[in-house]
């Protein structure tokens, strides 16, 4: 059930977690090769570093006009990427005349006009292939436009083929956006118990939530960046005692910088599952010394809530095998929770861009056998899931229908309707995985 | 886009996009989440180094992966706005790779290479499939003439008639085979996009289904005539034209007229007498059109998408005593402005155009001048919900709703969809559950 390291050595299944005497042992398990290019002619779930930047830190934030620097098609694809964003997409449209006489102008233009058109508190111009390989200047028409109009117009250079997975481009994402914090009203009152939440949840709904658990306990979160930030929040996040970092894969970065320039320390915080959520409040609560009752009440009154639920959930999902196919984070974030709060076994795991250090802890956390993909292609995860039994599949939509079309359920990680984060969230999320597994057309598929 | 689709409507065909991941992934999950199907879509994986080296070393790598991974019986390498610009020439780089790897895996022969240039810079989703399929008709008839003559075999002219159906959902592509079944016509689909509408039945194909495959492909040079809707497919159909297949360019049989001239041309090519089936479905849907007049008439609608199906669709609105008061088109082409225009006096109608661009625009247009329902993609619905206007969904994409793949807007059958969706939203949308009383 296993794959033969020698058929795969260059197809991107990278680690091999088997404990068979040929095999390496999971001691030693070389997780140096991954997170590396994608090997070429994979049909590949990862994205480019344009998308890390635009779609999974830029387009969350409000009342901002994302222009994108492009052909139609990357502005396209990218505005409706996420289902949960909403707005108008910008694009300058980029022409083949464009390109030979120069789109400077046009990126120009176009921020004036939808400067006047739409008055937004800033203006993001993300890079895309063709200008980053034709060498436009936008760092200058950028900065030249920002003083024309007088708002920020920050340029991000995020051409898709710059870095090996998205990740290069949360990293850009980050570091431009630091450059907007500090610049707040001198007016603002700061409290002892002011945090920033970084890269939370994935939608506005769960960044509510999460700030609503925690002004419950008294904290206040100044931003949740950038599930739910303006350019005012973000402007502010340098007036916080702590950063709760909670995904670490988009936001660390921001996270360190932070310390280094503000001295604001940073702590991880993780509100899926009920233990990962029951403990990050305790963490959080000792950072910033708040009376350590209020928080265990605060956890015994949510947990006495959900009590009932979640023993039947734990009672009927116990033994049931899941796969899960995630960002590395997720993935992390994910593998505990269901191991321990709902007694489920871990069939397979995959992640598009995880980094050695990442699988190294997810190696930590699963037995065995199980089976860990690296940036696989859609041949070798549909194999996985098959040769693994999985009972569920964990993942992003855009193998969703794959995933059925195998007779597998399938559950949407990141939560459409209903939010998976906090505790009335992962009972939420224990709710849809029952449901997927128990709903009867499985048992009709055979016949 | 385009060209994806045209690929994916081949059996045993298999698309490499030859750009930055994202490229592939973007259209990728944009189809996934419209056909609610797996889509396998390969990358070649451009990054930074090969922008500055070259990327034939990539390509090749790519097509090798393929062909032994899945082994298709066609790769089609479509270029980026990334690999253009570096000023590759993906023809001469194909040739050369082709070359190697026919050396390599001689028992592989049987596998097309193709390469088409589909920057996102020039034009959109239709010109790709155009200029796709007309490579691939291309270079397959191209080889296919050689191989034959080795063996000195003539080939034998066939009865069949070539049929292009355009950038269609898998609904429209079963109501064009329906219809030719009814008129006993033997055909030839050049793209049957059915592959992504497949039943599931363990265990998973490894390639969908479909009745377009590569030998349809060989094998289209020897049909009686072809048949290609709109410029979807025109240049594909000129093509063999030149090989000696006459060739019909029709409007895409929307609503009554559009699809009673379809079948007639069909008749007068084929021979086959109109069944009486056809003349019921017909039957049928006027039937529709009639029964709601009281709701459709007068009613001011607004369309937009792609221009051969927004022309199509005009004139069954104006059909079903709708008033069209604004289009637009998603593609630019003059032939769209005079085929709008045309309509536009025969209904004695006066339609707003507008072309190449958003729908920004049209919002603000609807703003000033309020429509009673909006036909368009799902993008339509942030107009619609907050202008409160029923949205008909029809076309590309689809991502809110379930099955509309499946429904079709081509044939006397899309007609009575369309009309039976149209009439329902327009009751529904004038419904206040609020001011009923029981008694």
């Amino acid at each position: 059930m296993l794959y033969n390291t020698e058929e795969n050595c260059n197809k991107n299944i990278l680690i091999e977690n088997r404990d068979t005497s040929k095999a390496k042992r999971q001691h030693d398990i070389d997780t140096s090769s991954c997170c590396k290019y994608t090997q070429p002619g994979n049909s590949t779930e990862r994205l480019c570093t344009f998308h890390g930047c635009r779609v999974v830190i830029g387009n969350q934030i409000k009342n901002v006009v994302h222009l994108v620097h492009s052909p139609i098609g990357c502005a396209y694809y990218s505005w409706d990427y996420r289902s949960q964003s909403y707005g108008y997409g910008f694009t300058t449209g980029i022409q083949e005349r464009d390109i030979i006489f120069d789109s400077e102008e046009k990126l120009y233009d176009a921020i004036l006009k939808a400067s006047e058109e739409f008055n937004p508190d800033a203006i993001f111009v993300y890079e895309t292939c063709i200008p980053g390989l034709i060498g436009n200047d936008l760092q200058g028409i950028t900065k030249k436009a920002s003083e024309e109009i007088e708002i920020p117009v920050i340029y991000f250079d995020c051409a898709g083929f710059k870095g090996a997975t998205q990740n290069e481009g949360h990293k850009i994402a980050n570091r431009q956006l630091f450059e907007i914090i500090g610049n707040g009203k001198e007016e603002f009152h700061s409290t002892p118990y002011d945090v920033n939440v970084i890269g939370g949840g994935s939608s506005v709904k769960e960044a509510k939530i999460i700030e609503n658990m925690l002004s419950k306990i008294g904290i206040r979160v100044l931003c949740s960046f950038t599930d739910n930030a303006t350019i005012d929040k973000i402007r502010v996040m340098d007036r916080a005692k702590i950063n709760i970092v909670h995904c670490t894969k988009s936001s660390m970065y921001l996270a360190k910088m932070m310390y280094k320039e503000y001295g604001i320390p940073y702590i991880k915080g993780n509100f899926f599952g009920i233990e990962n959520c029951s403990m990050s409040l305790r963490n959080i609560g000792k950072a910033l010394n708040i009376d350590k009752d209020k928080i265990e009440n605060f956890i015994a009154e949510n947990l006495e809530r959900i009590k009932e639920k979640l023993e039947l959930y734990r009672e009927n999902l116990k033994g049931k095998r899941v796969f899960i196919s995630h960002g590395a984070q997720r993935v992390l974030n994910y593998i505990d929770p269901l191991k321990n709060d709902l007694n489920m076994d871990i069939a397979g795991v995959a992640t598009y861009f995880g980094n050695e250090k990442n699988y190294k802890e997810i190696l930590k956390k699963i037995p065995k056998e199980t089976v860990v993909l690296d940036n696989p292609n859609s041949y070798e995860l549909e194999r996985a899931i098959v040769e693994s039994n999985a009972d569920v599949v964990i993942s992003d939509n855009h193998i969703r229908y794959l995933v059925h079309k195998l007779g597998v359920p399938f559950v949407y990680g990141r939560g459409g309707k209903k939010s998976y984060i906090g505790f009335d969230g992962f009972i939420n999320f224990a709710d849809e995985v029952h449901g997927a597994i128990n709903s009867k057309i499985w048992k009709l598929l055979n016949n | 886009m385009g060209g994806v689709l045209a690929v994916l409507g081949i059996y045993r065909a298999f698309p490499l996009v030859h750009g930055s991941q994202g490229c592939a992934n973007y259209v990728k999950n944009t189809l996934a989440k419209h056909f609610k199907e797996p889509v396998e879509i390969a990358t070649t994986g451009f990054y930074e180094i090969s922008a500055i080296y070259g990327a034939s070393d990539i390509i090749e790598s790519s097509i090798k992966n393929i062909l032994e991974n899945r082994n298709p019986d066609l790769i089609i390498t479509m270029t980026t706005g990334l690999s253009e610009i570096t000023g590759e020439d993906i023809q001469r780089e194909l040739k050369r790779i082709t070359e190697n790897i026919h050396e390599d895996y001689a028992s592989n022969n049987g596998t097309y290479f193709v390469g088409v240039s589909t920057p996102s810079y020039k034009g959109t989703h239709i010109d790709g499939y155009n200029n796709t399929l007309k490579e691939i008709i291309k270079t397959i008839t191209e080889k296919n003439k050689n191989k034959n003559k080795e063996l000195g075999k003539d080939t034998l002219k066939s009865d069949k008639i070539n049929i292009i159906p355009g950038f269609v959902n898998p609904g429209d592509v079963k109501e064009i085979k329906s219809i030719l079944r009814k008129m006993n016509i033997y055909y030839r689909l050049l793209t049957d996009i059915t592959t992504l509408d497949r039943p599931l039945r363990l265990p998973k194909e490894r390639f969908p289904k479909c009745e377009a495959t590569v030998r349809d492909i060989e094998e289209s040079p020897n049909s009686k005539s072809t048949l290609s809707f709109g410029m979807e497919g025109i240049d594909g159909a000129k093509y063999l034209e030149d090989l000696g297949v006459p060739s019909y360019n029709l409007k895409f049989p929307i609503g009554i007229e559009n699809t009673d001239n379809f079948i007639r041309t069909l008749s007068n090519i084929s021979g086959q007498e109109i069944p009486e089936s056809l003349w019921e479905d017909r039957g049928y849907a006027i039937d529709a059109i009639v029964d709601g007049n009281d709701v459709l008439r007068n009613k001011r609608v607004a369309i937009f998408g792609d221009p051969d199906k927004v022309i199509g669709l005009t004139n069954f609105a104006f059909e079903m005593g709708m008033e069209v008061v604004a289009v637009l088109s998603n593609t630019e082409t003059s032939y769209f402005i005079s085929e709008i225009k045309k309509i536009s006096m025969e209904n004695n109608g006066k339609i707003t155009l507008f072309e190449g661009s958003d729908l920004y625009q049209l919002h603000n247009y609807i703003k000033r001048r309020p429509v009673d329902i909006i036909i368009g993609d799902y993008r339509g619905r942030y107009i619609a919900n907050e202008e409160r206007i029923p949205l008909l969904r029809v076309g590309f994409p689809i991502v809110d709703r379930y099955g509309y793949h499946r429904k079709p807007i081509l044939g006397y059958n899309g007609a009575l969809r369309i009309t039976e969706e149209i009439i329902n939203l327009l009751i529904e949308s004038s419904e206040n559950y609020e001011n009923l009383s029981i008694l």
